[in-house]
């Protein structure tokens, strides 16, 4: 049969496509960037940590299965529910949850891949490696022991004197790079990569989902990245934050912690809720019931979720009315939850329910979510939350949450998607018993633990006395707790299983509605052969057809331009802006992502100097990371014409790196607040702060230091205005100047810190400083070295007039490090000057 | 300005007007509790209760102004495409959220001695 011309060159430009987009086989995998294999292997990762967290739950059950038994010692025990909790927390339902999104969002957004791949690598080995380094206390024996939130004082050096906790703050941190490092890659491919005519109000609701999620771990991670930085400071260093007996305060590690905690509750369920409100109308057949109310809800719980950490405290002695305000924060926020729970089944009632399988976990999801979203309410009271604070009522209200409300949608989600993935249906009976035993095993765990909590047996102990009435509900609790094992244990088996064993799944196989769909399954590496414009939440039920022209190249991006690449969209509009030029397979992810481990190992071995050494070769390899990029020629290997439109994103002036820099700047400033948080906090509430009569940073050496940088950045803006102009003739001059202005800047702020003589070891007060400084430091000091690359690409031509986007990035750089300086002088030095005068 | 109010930034205004005003309240109340507590701060209510109450009124009125402006462009040229529609409706329910969020948090500041 011979093809027609138009079959020929669509059959030509997916050839095409898959020379542009191959993903190495081999050990040349580990440099793949496509989100595609690094949300599955996120997932796949996420699973194997899971995997390792449900054994440890295993032997903390067997071990409370019977009243006073010895199979592991209170140290044990302290250790399992301390890697218990953290492996869960942060190296299972996160990662394996923006896994997914990284997976999915591409292809529902109708784009090639996000649009910084190279960060989701980076992210996705940090993540690995943070892991790793977690995990390997588990072979060492030297597991920290102080509770997954790792209260003060019972982590610092005195009560946890091992290298536990070192091994937490410092493997959690990198973790918490990795989480980042995907916010920011989500929150730009979904504002700026979606299809054309794609608006904010045709967005499938799970991205409005996912949207929020990312921009919550945004806000929500920095205040315990700056807490592990200042306990680790603490530990290693002998600063003092948390030591009362120093002039800090252990409230403080309990606020910047919960400031994350709380939110990190929010960031779980909400792209689980995603799942559901995606797989609840492609399994009603109809369309979303109360689609505005449902991003309603998403926008309230995202900020309301912030206003809630306080109830995690109400023990701790914080005045009444304070922990009224929380209280009621609670308690509203149950209603954007009640609304979305309302949709659901209003969406459930109108149409016409296919009893597929992930609908039974959806069910199972409906059913766990609200008993634990009601004993959340219970404990939203501030009497109530007395009377069982610390007990295991809190530990079971925290996994009907959690497990309702985040791995029974995972799971139907798995299931939904897996078809996507093989091509492979599931197997229908291993998979329903999977599913039963995992719903009754959970139930019988921890709806009984209720009663053990009410009861009065206290969380965090690793026995108790035969005689006070917990013996069979622990008993039972255990015996669930295996039945649940064993459902799990199913299900990873249906899933192995099923890659060779399941039934061929045609496409499509659930009548979905969205994007994803419109691909071959399983999907090739560039998702979609041509992007189309799409002006509808339901592309696939208004458009039957779409899938076919999709992949017969008649729309948009069809060219062979020898490039990877996608559309850049307006954030609002949706219109077709530029063509984002996109990179292809490369080792900096790995290298940069495995030198900052080396950093992370030798921090561990107190090898200071090693340290130093691989994280100056960390810095050495981002700078070649961003070297690589707009106009170098391993970057852009092809001449691209210049006439071409859309053009292409490094010669307009808001490229990804625009958006994907202010995104993560807001995570910075979000880090630096909480620092100005914890100043004002140890300042009015710690019991021994003690604060010389004048700032030890003297006044004019600041002053002349903030007149270069403020020197620095208006020179360094009012020649990026001349590149708007068309100006740019002596841009690399002007660079090398700006770099000057701020070297002298940075060696004012540096010699102003020498003359404090700042003795962080005896006081909180200098140790604050102490963190400021260098705070201040390192982000002129990154302007700066950006400067100077600046005018070295200006030199080579990689930047000029026609090609103005890279200064528009780093005068972000100089605007952020003048408004920290000036805030910093307010805040640090002004402020208590003006507090002093009489 | 009604041309703005179809902005996405209105879907996040009155909540972060939200966000700051707790962040005063609970700050403000914790900092003169530790600083400088009312003399009667056991009991309420004191001039920290009269503080609190007036910052929420202000900033309730604020919100209050900006739903009822999306609430009024909705019949205007700016909310004549579907997208803007869905923004302004979307921040009009946002700005009345915010609001009563602050009414409801705020109500204890009327009723409960500052310090206790």
């Amino acid at each position: 049969m011979t093809m027609s011309r138009s079959e020929q060159a669509a059959a030509a430009l997916r050839q095409h496509l898959e020379e542009v987009w191959y993903n190495p086989r081999g050990w040349r995998a580990f440099s793949v960037v496509n989100h595609s294999v690094l949300g599955l292997r996120s997932l796949l990762t996420g699973t194997c940590f899971f995997i390792v967290g449900g054994l440890l739950a295993m032997l903390m059950r067997t071990q409370l299965a019977l009243p006073e038994q010895e199979l592991v010692d209170a140290q044990r025990y302290n250790q399992a529910f301390t890697m218990h909790g953290t492996v869960m927390m942060f190296l299972f339902a996160l990662p394996a949850l923006s896994g997914l999104a990284m997976y999915l969002i591409p292809k529902m957004i109708g784009a090639r891949d996000l649009l910084f791949p190279r960060l989701s690598a980076f992210g996705y080995y940090c993540y690995l490696f943070g892991g790793l380094i977690l995990l390997s206390t588990l072979v060492w024996g030297n597991a920290p022991d102080a509770g997954w939130f790792m209260y003060t004082p019972l982590s610092d050096s005195r009560f946890s004197p091992g290298t536990g906790a070192d091994f937490w703050l410092i493997g959690i941190t990198f973790v918490e790079i990795s989480a980042i490092s995907t916010a920011v890659e989500l929150v730009v491919s979904i504002l700026r990569s979606r299809a054309p005519g794609m608006t904010l109000r045709d967005m499938p609701i799970f991205c409005w989902y996912i949207l929020a999620m990312a921009l919550m771990i945004l806000f929500g991670f920095p205040p315990l990245i700056l807490g592990s930085l200042l306990l680790e400071l603490e530990r290693a260093a002998g600063f003092v934050f948390f030591a009362v007996e120093g002039g800090g305060d252990p409230l403080l590690w309990q606020h910047l912690f919960w400031l994350f905690g709380h939110p990190e509750v929010y960031i779980l369920f909400l792209p689980a809720a995603g799942i559901v409100s995606t797989l609840i109308p492609v399994f009603a057949q109809r369309p979303l019931i109360g689609y505005s109310w449902i991003v309603f809800s998403i926008i309230l719980i995202g900020f309301i979720s912030f206003g809630l950490w306080v109830h995690h405290m109400f023990t701790v002695g914080i005045p009444h009315l304070a922990q009224a305000f929380f209280s009621i924060a609670s308690m509203l926020i149950a209603i954007p939850t009640g609304i979305q729970l309302f949709a659901w089944l209003a969406t459930l009632w109108a149409g016409k329910v296919v009893w597929r399988l992930p609908m039974l976990w959806i069910f199972g999801f409906l059913v766990i979510f609200v008993c634990g979203g009601l004993t959340g309410v219970m404990l939203a009271l501030v009497p109530f939350d007395w009377q069982v604070h610390d007990t295991h009522f809190v530990v079971a209200h925290m996994h009907y949450v959690l497990v309702g409300g985040m791995l029974f949608p995972l799971i139907a989600g798995l299931y939904f998607w897996l078809p996507h993935l093989s091509g492979r249906m599931p197997s229908p009976l291993l998979s329903r018993w999977a599913f039963w035993l995992t719903f009754g095993g959970f139930n019988l765990t921890f709806l009984l633990m209720h009663l053990t909590g009410l009861l009065g047996m206290p969380r965090r102990i690793y026995t108790y006395p035969a005689d006070v009435g917990w013996d069979e509900l622990n008993l039972l609790s255990s015996i669930g707790g295996f039945v649940m094992a064993l459902g799990i244990a199913m299900l990873i088996v249906d899933i192995a299983l099923h890659f060779r064993f399941g039934r061929p799944a045609g496409r499509n196989p659930w009548n979905a509605a969205t994007l994803e769909w419109a691909q071959s399954m399983p999907p090739p590496a560039y998702n979609h052969v041509s992007l189309p414009v799409i002006t509808t939440r339901h592309p696939l039920w208004n458009h039957p057809g779409l899938a076919e022209e999709m992949s017969e190249a008649r729309h948009g991006l069809n060219d062979r331009s020898g490039i990877r690449e996608t559309y850049g969209t307006n954030a609002v509009t949706a219109e077709a802006q530029e063509r984002m030029h996109l990179p292809s397979n490369s080792w900096l992810p790995l290298g940069t992502a495995f030198v900052i481990a080396l950093t992370c190992c030798a921090l561990l071995a107190s090898l200071y100097w090693v340290a130093l050494a691989t994280a100056i070769g960390a810095l050495l390899l981002l700078l070649r990371w961003s070297w690589i990029n707009g106009a170098h020629p391993d970057y852009t290997p092809a001449a691209l014409d210049e006439t071409a439109y859309p053009p292409v994103h490094w010669r307009t002036r808001s490229g990804p790196g625009l958006w994907g820099t202010a995104t993560a700047l807001l995570a910075d400033g979000a880090l630096y607040l909480s620092l100005i948080f914890g100043w004002l906090y140890l300042w009015t509430v710690a019991p021994q702060w003690s604060a010389p009569r004048s700032s030890p940073l003297s006044l004019p050496p600041l002053l002349i230091s903030g007149v270069f940088l403020g020197a620095a950045s208006l020179w360094y803006w009012r020649g990026v205005q001349g590149l708007r102009q068309g100006r740019g003739k002596h841009w690399a001059q002007r660079c090398l100047l700006t770099s000057g202005l701020g070297l002298l800047h940075v060696l004012a702020l540096l010699y102003t810190a020498m003359q404090a003589e700042l003795r962080p070891t005896f006081s909180s007060h200098d140790s604050v400083l102490f963190v400021l400084v260098a705070y201040l430091v390192l982000h002129s000091g990154l302007a700066v070295i950006a400067t100077l690359l600046q005018a070295r690409r200006a030199q080579l031509n990689y930047v000029n007039a026609r090609q103005p986007y890279e200064p528009e990035v780093v005068l972000l750089l100089w605007k952020y490090a003048l408004a920290s300086f000036w805030t910093a002088l307010a805040a640090f030095v002004l402020l208590p000057l003006a507090w002093s005068v009489p | 300005m009604m041309r703005s109010l179809s902005h996405p930034v209105h879907l996040i205004l009155g909540l972060f007007i939200w966000a700051c005003w707790f962040v005063v309240m609970y700050g403000g109340l914790s900092a003169v509790c530790s600083i400088e507590p009312p003399e009667r701060g056991l009991r309420s209510p004191t001039w920290l209760n009269y503080s609190l109450m007036a910052l929420t009124v202000v900033t309730v009125l604020l919100v209050f102004n900006l739903a009822r402006s999306c609430w009024q462009a909705r019949r205007t040229p700016s909310a004549r495409s579907p997208q803007a529609r869905f923004v302004i409706h979307l921040a009009a329910g946002l700005y009345l959220a915010s609001m009563i969020a602050m009414m409801a948090i705020g109500l204890p500041a009327a009723l409960m001695p500052p310090c206790l």
